[in-house]
């Protein structure tokens, strides 16, 4: 072929190929990766990475719950699992919420359902502020307000994807 | 023929409700309600295809006093339509054939008739052609009527109805001249989609979601008569008014049509397996020959005297097929391995028990057999087995095969519209954006029927000013309740001795191999049909593979009979309320009383599953007994034999049975009395029909030297469980279950664990909380490995005493068991003779896994598939 100073290299055999160093999948993104795929996660639990930010907020993680004094004033957050509006307890609903150290029980009145609605009923991670109700070794913690936290679940493995609970909704 | 009231010479005879599913837009109820204030003598019926609610309408029309008239609209694949109205038993029972015919040709939902099938099944039925339909022109018209004239003689009647349209009286003249011509009677109709003319505009909305659009697009397709309500006798008399032969017909229809659902007799399948013997004489050979095996150290006398009272009743109400039914379908369950179990009022009975359709002895337990089976009440019993759930598709296939299919079907659930989709739906026809209409339903809970309220549309900032938003939740309102359409009862199936397609259509479901008759479960009791309650039970399920599981790895052979009974360390467990996915007693409520309950032996468990009502104990919640139980009241009985009726339960009557032994023991009532005065207090809000007992308990207890202010708390005591009363025969059963899954939990939490993954979804946890929970048991769980994973959850020998739990393919969301199950078996056939999975990725083991670790080890191996095994089951699921 005239024109061409030499054959191009296309029968060369393989380029020699740089080693590519990925990344390795962080911990938490791994845990999204799990909730995704599977609905849980044998590593850590979501809500452990948001540990740190939950604390200067002033949370307590649910096992501590059993050492609160009945009426003390506090603030838990956790994933809902349950949520359960019984026709036999007037117009009370009771959420189960998860953190990783354990579950909470909240008790939401209907004054404070009625105000807040959408996050009782669509929000997958909330904060419950409340006070605590003993009832010998069984506790509860009777809502004033919830804070909607799903934007900061979603900080979980940084991909802005939030991890879908299977939350469970009885009568 | 002429009435009493000149005025009223019409009865409408063309009415569509809304069980013709987005056409109607009124509930039969409404229609009828409408029909008597009105003055209309009578009601036919005639939805599209169907007598789905015929049964409904037949009870509504007993108690409105209005007559209905049983009919159906025969739309047919060549545009012809037709009423239909049976005119006597037999030409109903070809009405029903025609349609299960119909709807067996079209599928779930639809129905594909022909005039070919209507003449074929149109004797005794009287046959209106409905003119109007598009593209009927003259020609035609002459012929169909012609066509009508020869197959139905005398019984063929051509409709005149107002369409509200241009050149009304010109077609209406054409249309009598025509029917002259071919020697065919008319008849006016009003074609009748709504009761009131407000609802309109429901009507409107209902043709949208019917046909995808909004209202803006509808355009014709919106009925374009606004006068498709019910008239007064005399408004009709007046349209008609050339025409009143045509108006008068409606009441030779309504004479000539004398038909009513009490017409039809149910009659129960034989069941005659010898046929010397009656089903009463097979039966009682059955009690006794079962009954030394429930007591093998000779059946007691007491026993003996209450088989033979429970017998005797059953004799007279000829109940004997029906026992024998249930009874071949546990036998059959018990013989191919599924686990089952009767629940509710049936466990009052011994007959169940001796034949093993229950587990509760009865007589032990104190139940009481009226609670079952009342010869006051002459309504069939109610047996309630639950099933494996995941193996009750085998139980309802077997009934079909052997009574036939064209003598068993399953009951219809009438799905109705709730809150959320009523919402969604009218704000799509409104035509509000998705992301409105979604966050609205939102507002409210999934079962909810009350509907979006305006101040929840106020809470998320919409504006109410908006005309489109506030009709749209008020048509939402109005909506809920609606039918929307039919589908399967869960397990309810209905027997006959004779073909089923004669009493009510039939239609195939949704799935495969399954029919489904046209009327729900209230309708078939309404109409004293028996019924088969054929449920599923996840925890059975769960309990089976757990038993196999045992018998697997640790040689234990058990089952529900067999497992340890008052077990220390299983109630230890459960007073600790550590009871995360065991059967009744997992709910936060439950355990939040399970500490202070503090069950020791099996009848607390009874105790604990009945008055635990859903929700945690509030402070005014705190239940009488648990008070006496805890110390805090003392426990008094005023007469001796108050104290034996109420002595298990501290004075306190927690069960039905309870409340009926009150009555009886210190009332003097009779055990068909105190059956009643436990059905008036179920339903005492609605009918208010309490106090002629209260006062004849009250006397009755006074008389027998009980105080008066006595008697009236008592009173009080069993009225408060009319909303709640538990039936003690299904705690027990139910208490029997959670002690079972109890002592699984508490000796082998790794079978339990895995057996309960295996069994989902059931139950009140998701996956997650029932890892979390193994694991802080102790027992370790491996995750999905593409390596070592079989479909269902396994249990992997692991260092301790216990099993590890290897994590299923079955946990991978959105990979389907036939994918899983390739994963595994290719797995199996590329290791033969290799001894492991090569490292690098395979695209035919469909082991995406990038090759880190090439240690991957034979399924079953024993050791974990090293760095492999930490899984990364998305890739698996994308590789497949």
């Amino acid at each position: 072929m005239r024109g061409l100073a030499k054959p191009l290299p296309l029968f060369d055999g393989p380029p020699a190929e740089p080693p590519v160093a990925l990344a390795p999948m962080t911990e938490d993104g791994a845990v999204v990766e799990d909730y995704h795929s599977t609905g849980l996660s044998l590593r850590r639990h979501p809500v452990a990475f948001l540990r740190a930010d939950l604390q200067t907020r002033g949370m307590t993680t649910c096992a501590a719950l059993a050492r609160a004094r009945d009426g003390r004033p506090l603030c838990v957050a956790g994933l809902v699992l349950v949520r359960q509006r019984p026709g036999s307890a007037k117009g009370v609903t009771f959420l189960t919420i998860e953190d990783e150290t354990g579950t909470a029980n909240l008790i939401v009145w209907p004054s404070v359902f009625e105000r807040q609605r959408r996050v009782v009923l669509t929000v997958g991670m909330i904060a419950c502020h409340g006070s605590v109700q003993r009832e010998g070794s069984v506790i509860h913690v009777v809502t004033h307000w919830l804070e909607d936290l799903s934007a900061l679940l979603r900080q979980v493995g940084q991909d802005g994807r939030e991890i879908e609970v299977p939350t469970r909704d009885f009568r | 023929m002429r009435t009493s009231v000149p005025a009223a010479p019409y009865a409408e005879l063309h009415v569509t409700s809304n069980y013709s599913f987005l056409r109607g837009a009124s509930h039969v109820e409404e229609l009828l309600l409408q029909a008597r204030a009105l003055g209309l003598p009578a009601l036919g019926l005639t939805d599209r295809n169907t007598l789905a609610g015929m049964a409904r309408a037949h009870q509504r029309a007993g108690e409105v006093g209005v007559r209905l008239v049983v009919g159906c609209r025969l739309d047919m694949a060549d545009g012809i339509s037709v009423l239909a109205y049976p005119t006597d038993r037999s030409a109903y029972a070809r009405l029903c054939r025609l349609l299960t015919l119909g709807k067996g040709r079209a599928g779930k939902g639809a129905c594909h008739l022909t005039w070919g099938d209507l003449a074929a099944h149109g004797e005794g039925l009287l046959a209106v052609l409905l003119p109007d339909e598009a593209g009927a022109g003259l020609d035609s018209r002459l012929d169909r009527l012609h066509r009508l004239r020869a197959e139905f003689r005398d019984r063929a009647y051509l409709a005149l109805t107002l369409r509200r349209r241009p050149g009304e009286a010109v077609r209406l003249r054409r249309l009598a001249d025509l029917a002259r011509a071919a020697r065919v009677p008319t008849v006016a109709t009003g074609d009748v989609l709504y009761h009131v003319p407000q609802r309109r505009i429901l009507q409107d909305v209902l043709t949208c979601i019917r046909e995808g659009c909004t209202i803006d697009e509808a355009g014709f397709r919106r009925e374009r008569s606004a006068d498709r309500h019910l008239h007064a006798p005399a408004e009709v008399a007046r349209r008609f008014a050339a025409y009143p032969d045509a108006v008068a017909r409606t009441l030779e229809i309504v004479a000539r049509c004398p038909f009513s659902l009490a017409e039809l007799r149910y009659q129960y399948p034989d069941e005659i397996d010898d046929p010397a013997l009656t089903p009463q004489q097979t039966l009682e050979h059955l009690v006794w020959e079962n009954a030394p095996a429930r007591y093998p150290d000779g059946v007691p006398e007491n026993i003996a005297a209450q088989l033979r009272h429970e017998l005797r009743l059953i004799d007279g109400l000829a109940y004997a097929p029906y026992f024998l039914t249930v009874h071949s379908i546990v036998r059959y369950a018990r013989d191919a391995g599924i686990l089952c179990q009767g629940r509710g009022s049936a466990a009052n009975s011994v007959v169940c028990y001796v034949l093993g359709i229950t587990a509760i002895d009865p007589v032990r337990a104190g139940l009481l057999f009226e609670r079952f089976v009342s010869t006051a009440r002459r309504e069939p019993p109610d047996i309630d087995v639950d099933f494996e759930h995941e193996r009750r598709e085998e139980v309802i296939q077997w009934v079909y095969d052997r009574y036939g299919r064209d003598r068993a079907a399953l009951c219809a659930t009438v799905i109705r519209y709730r809150a959320r989709g009523a919402v969604r739906d009218v704000g799509k026809a409104m035509g509000l954006p998705k992301d409105v209409t979604g966050a609205l339903a939102a507002q409210v809970w999934g079962w909810s029927e009350e509907g979006v309220a305006e101040e929840h549309a106020a809470a998320l900032g919409l504006d109410l000013g908006d005309r489109r938003l506030r009709l749209t939740l008020a048509l939402a309102r109005a909506l809920i309740g609606f039918p929307r359409h039919l589908s399967q009862h869960p397990g309810g199936f209905v027997l006959t001795r004779d073909r089923l397609d004669a009493l009510v259509p039939i239609e195939p479901a949704a799935m495969a191999d399954r029919q489904v008759i046209e009327w729900d479960k209230d309708d078939i009791d309404a109409l004293h049909f028996m019924k088969v309650d054929v449920l599923g039970l996840g925890m059975l399920g769960c309990l089976r593979r757990a038993f196999e599981l045992l018998e697997a790895h640790r040689a234990l052979r058990l089952d529900l009979a067999a497992i340890p009974a008052e077990d220390e360390a299983t109630f230890a467990m459960i007073r600790r309320a550590d009871t995360l996915g065991v059967f009744q007693i997992e709910s936060q409520a439950q355990m939040a009383m399970l500490p202070r309950l503090a069950p020791r032996r099996f009848y607390d468990l009874v105790i604990e599953v009945a008055i635990v009502r859903p929700g945690p104990i509030q402070g005014d919640m705190v239940h009488p007994y648990l008070r006496r139980r805890e110390g805090r009241e003392p426990v008094a009985y005023p007469t001796p034999e108050l104290e034996r009726v109420l002595g298990k339960t501290l004075g306190v009557p927690l069960f039905q049975e309870q409340a009926m032994r009150v009555a009886i023991a210190c009332a003097g009532f009779t055990p068909a009395e105190a059956d009643a005065l436990r059905r008036s207090m179920a339903t005492f809000k609605f009918t208010g029909g309490v106090s002629h007992f209260k006062d004849k308990l009250i006397a009755g207890m006074t008389a027998r030297g009980y105080a008066r202010d006595f008697a009236e708390r008592t009173f009080g005591q069993i009225e408060g469980f009319g909303s709640y009363g538990f039936p003690e025969s299904h705690a027990a059963s139910f208490a029997l279950l959670a002690y079972a899954s109890s002592w699984v939990k508490c000796h082998h939490p790794d079978v339990f664990c895995c057996a309960l993954l295996n069994a989902q979804p059931m139950g009140f946890y998701a996956p997650a909380q029932i890892v979390r929970d193994a694991r802080e048991h102790g027992v370790e769980v491996r995750p999905v490995s593409v390596n070592q994973s079989r479909w269902d959850c396994t249990l992997e020998e692991a260092a301790g005493k216990r099993y590890a739990v290897r994590l299923g393919l079955r946990m991978v969301k959105g990979l389907a068991n036939a994918h899983g199950a390739a994963i595994a078996a290719r797995r199996g056939s590329l290791c033969v003779g290799h001894g492991s999975i090569p490292a690098c990725p395979s695209a035919r083991a469909g082991a995406g896994a990038p090759g880190r670790g090439g240690c991957a080890r034979l399924p079953g191996s024993g050791a974990p598939a090293g760095a492999l095994g930490s899984a990364r089951p998305r890739q698996a699921a994308a590789a497949v």
